[in-house]
């Protein structure tokens, strides 16, 4: 979070976190083309020459005066595959709030539980841990054959009380919904905090 | 009931400090002839650049830069090599670019013409970290503006519409 005073304008950092291919990219993509171009960056993406994310994606984009505050989003994405932890903890420093993307295939069930636990143990040596932060869940890929129960998704995650969305990112379905719902708990925070 | 929530910190900065920040950066501008000099925070987001911006996306560079010192910071950790107020240099034929790591909160990164002697610029990158440091330890940061006053009902109705305001179905 960083809030400039003199411009009235609130930074805040959204990370998307999640196993390999479960779609945080194709949220971040969806995000950058439905959002008005004159409110939003570029979007930057560090891929590798296989297109995986090597780094991170990244856009910002501004909302228009909330109680004169201009809120200025900045979204990333971390690399998904196991081998670029080191690289995934560096982009959820200075997180104010976090997306896990969660993949619903029968076969990633375990993947996302690695990476749950991944982003648990990364927040913890942060010192800002699951409970700590505005955190939403978002069940992406809800239109595959082998799909699981969203209540099979939520408890082998041990969830709990965080707002959980069913998407199918790659046709934009459940994309807002989920930027919604981490938008408003991250101001609400800012909210709290600065009281 | 739910837990009790907090962000990870971050940054305020008050009139007073952007204006002294400002003053060193447009001196620093001027002593090293840089074409950029850019102050940001350690997640990427810019708070205050100075120079030709021309054609420069300044949102990416910020995010790029607070990435490349976080790898840089990194990759000395892993080697046991880390130490702090690091500073990276790339050298190139026509620019050189140093990034610079004033304190926990604020990264300085200068874009600078390969004319201008090396260890010239990296004297100014640290006189101005020591000065950006020193001017915000002097103001006190006692911003009370009242922060998004508003009942929680409304707040939440308030961020759904700008939200549906920017968003293109």
């Amino acid at each position: 979070m960083n809030i400039n005073w003199q411009l009235r304008q609130l930074r805040l950092k959204i990370v998307y976190y999640g196993p390999a291919m479960s779609g945080k990219t194709t949220n971040i993509e969806q995000i950058h083309k439905r959002i008005d171009p004159s409110n939003r960056s570029n979007l930057v993406s560090l891929k590798t020459n296989e297109d995986r994310t090597l780094f991170f994606d990244f856009m910002q984009f501004e909302l228009g005066k909330i109680c004169g505050m201009a809120p200025c989003i900045q979204l990333y994405t971390v690399p998904g595959q196991e081998y670029y932890k080191a690289s995934r903890k560096l982009v959820l420093r200075g997180a104010d709030g976090v997306v896990f993307v969660a993949d619903s295939s029968a076969a990633r069930i375990n993947d996302n539980l690695e990476s749950w636990l991944d982003m648990g143990n990364a927040l913890n040596e942060m010192n800002h841990p699951i409970g700590k932060i505005p955190l939403v869940v978002q069940y992406n890929k809800r239109d595959l054959a082998d799909a699981v129960s969203i209540q099979s998704l939520h408890q082998s995650l041990g969830v709990g009380a965080y707002p959980e969305f069913e998407a199918v990112a790659f046709n934009g379905e459940g994309v807002f919904n989920t930027l919604k719902s981490i938008v408003n708990d991250v101001i609400f925070q800012v909210q709290k905090e600065l009281q | 009931m739910k837990n009790p929530m907090r962000l990870t910190g971050g940054m305020s900065i008050i009139p007073s400090q952007e204006e002294l920040i400002d003053n060193i950066l447009s001196s620093q501008l001027e002593k090293s002839q840089a074409r950029l000099i850019l102050l940001i925070d350690t997640s990427g987001q810019v708070i205050s650049f100075h120079g030709e911006r021309g054609s420069i996306d300044l949102v990416a560079l910020g995010a790029l830069t607070a990435s490349d010192l976080a790898a840089s910071a990194e990759i000395a950790r892993i080697s046991n090599l880390y130490q702090e107020n690091q500073m990276v240099i790339r050298q190139g034929s026509k620019m050189n670019t140093i990034v610079f790591d004033v304190n926990r909160n604020l990264i300085l990164l200068y874009i600078v013409p390969a004319t201008v002697p090396l260890g010239w610029v990296c004297y100014l990158v640290r006189e101005s970290s020591a000065q950006i440091k020193e001017a915000l330890s002097k103001i006190q940061n006692n911003q009370d503006d009242k922060f998004f006053e508003s009942d929680n009902e409304n707040l939440h109705e308030l961020i759904n519409n700008a939200l549906d305001q920017v968003w293109k179905e």
